[in-house]
């Protein structure tokens, strides 16, 4: 009872034939898959920026494996999208330049700016997973492969957070003010592609 | 014992007060939660009884449009015809608003089943994207045929400011059906630019439709038909630009690599 009735308040009128009856709703699982997607674009541009200035060091493998790593991730909200039918967010073209930018010029300053990057990514996507993790755990049986997804992700990136502070990214150059910035970007990038 | 006997005593009667005082409460709350979900699907009820109601007079106002437009005239006339008083359409607040926004409703609603239909019948001889799309803008601008005559105020209508949110809305939940049964898995910028471009396909061949004078409207599909080429050639001129941007930026790269070599940094 509890539950029809919440769905019923959440909704627009004109999805309301797309809604299942369940606690999480689909506006609230579109806008998951959303920026997720949006998300994993940006890391995978990321690295395909690192790799295109540190390829041929002695970091490329390393940055070859996470890369590969994100491909998959990006791959999966790809699917992800096509399957829920959800609107992928308008700013591709923009998430595509800036994380590009982002890798290539982090790398530029060095293949510990470079992890340093990596390490204030990676530090605000865990935490946005996990965010999600507790609102898709209202209602876990409906939402089971993406929750299964989801964790799987996070346990990945927390792999790569870790990764890039053994390969020194503390060392970097202005690392407080570099990672500060990096984060307040990720976050401001996160609360845009949730909507837009 | 003693002790045991005169607790009983003591205490015996005054358990009987609390009961009596408490059941009473007990009940009442029980009743009024019970009550309250009586009231919740009374509601519901209520709801979907006056959804029904509303349905059934707006169904039966369409057949009025041609004779008095898309007008409160219509709605009473309607609304008379399935035995409720004339006066009824004050159950629409936005009198022809609501009448066209049902209209696109229930001409979305059939257009999902063809394409449904239309889908399966392409797994078995596959149809081109955008033959696909052309019989579906077909499909649904026919369902505006038998209306032509008033069609111009119903354009009217829903370009008025209360009533542009929705015909927005069912507008895009039309186009963006289309495209998906199309088979378009784009995830990128090209699934707004698809959809963007079959919206407005849709919109210009419904304001050609509503001049047209030929016979069963045929200039209309031929503009239709025209319309979507123009828009597949653009298509394959993007996706070629696509892959000369590709070229520009593999000779970026490359110059790129040639000066690092130059400067001696590899």
């Amino acid at each position: 009872m509890i539950r029809t009735t919440i769905s019923r308040d959440t909704v627009f009128s004109t999805r309301k034939f797309l809604l299942s009856r369940c606690y999480t709703s689909k506006v609230e699982i579109d806008s998951i898959i959303r920026v997720d997607h949006a998300g994993e674009l940006g890391a995978d541009r990321i690295y395909a920026g690192q790799m295109f200035i540190l390829g041929n060091s002695d970091k490329g493998p390393l940055i070859q494996h996470m890369w590969d790593q994100e491909k998959h991730h990006r791959e999966t909200f790809e699917n992800l999208i096509r399957k829920h039918r959800v609107r992928p967010t308008a700013l591709t073209p923009i998430w595509n330049v800036a994380g590009f930018v982002l890798g290539a010029g982090s790398a530029l300053l060095g293949d510990k700016a470079a992890m340093a990057c990596t390490v204030a990514v990676e530090d605000v996507i865990v935490e946005h997973y996990n965010d999600q993790l507790r609102t898709l755990m209202e209602d876990p049986d409906t939402n089971k492969e993406l929750l299964e997804t989801i964790t799987k992700f996070r346990n990945e990136e927390q792999e790569h957070h870790d990764t890039g502070l053994d390969h020194g990214a503390e060392q970097a150059p202005f690392y407080r003010a570099l990672s500060a910035l990096i984060k307040f970007g990720c976050k401001a990038a996160i609360s845009v592609s949730k909507v837009v | 014992m003693l002790l045991n006997r005169m607790c009983f005593i003591l205490f015996k009667p005054s358990q009987h007060r609390l009961k009596r005082q408490f059941l009473p409460c007990l009940r009442a709350r029980k009743f009024s939660s019970e009550n309250l979900n009586n009231v919740n699907i009374n509601k519901e009820n209520e709801e979907n009884y006056e959804e029904n109601i509303q349905n059934k007079i707006l169904e039966a106002s369409l057949t009025y449009v041609q004779e008095l437009g898309w007008s409160k005239a219509a709605l009473s006339s309607g609304a008379e015809q399935v035995g409720y008083p004339g006066i009824s359409h004050s159950m629409f607040p936005n009198g022809g608003g609501d009448l066209v926004h049902y209209f696109q409703k229930r001409s979305s609603k059939r257009l999902l089943q063809y394409l449904k239909e239309l889908q399966q019948e392409s797994s078995s001889r596959p149809i081109p994207p955008i033959n696909f799309v052309e019989k579906a803008l077909k499909a649904r601008l026919e369902m505006t045929v038998p209306y032509v005559s008033k069609w111009p105020q119903a354009i009217a209508i829903m370009s008025l400011p209360q009533n542009v949110p929705n015909s927005l809305a069912t507008l895009l939940t039309m186009v963006d059906d289309i495209c998906y049964y199309a088979g378009d898995s784009s995830v990128d910028f090209n699934w707004y630019a698809r959809r963007i471009a079959v919206a407005g396909v849709y919109k210009a061949t419904e304001l050609y439709l509503i001049q047209d004078t030929s016979t069963d409207f045929k200039n209309s599909w031929q503009f239709l038909n025209k319309r979507l080429s123009e828009l597949e050639q653009l298509h394959m001129l993007l996706v070629k630009s696509d892959e000369s941007s590709r070229i520009t930026k593999d000779s970026i790269a490359a110059a790129f690599t040639t000066a690092r070599n130059m400067i001696g940094l590899n």
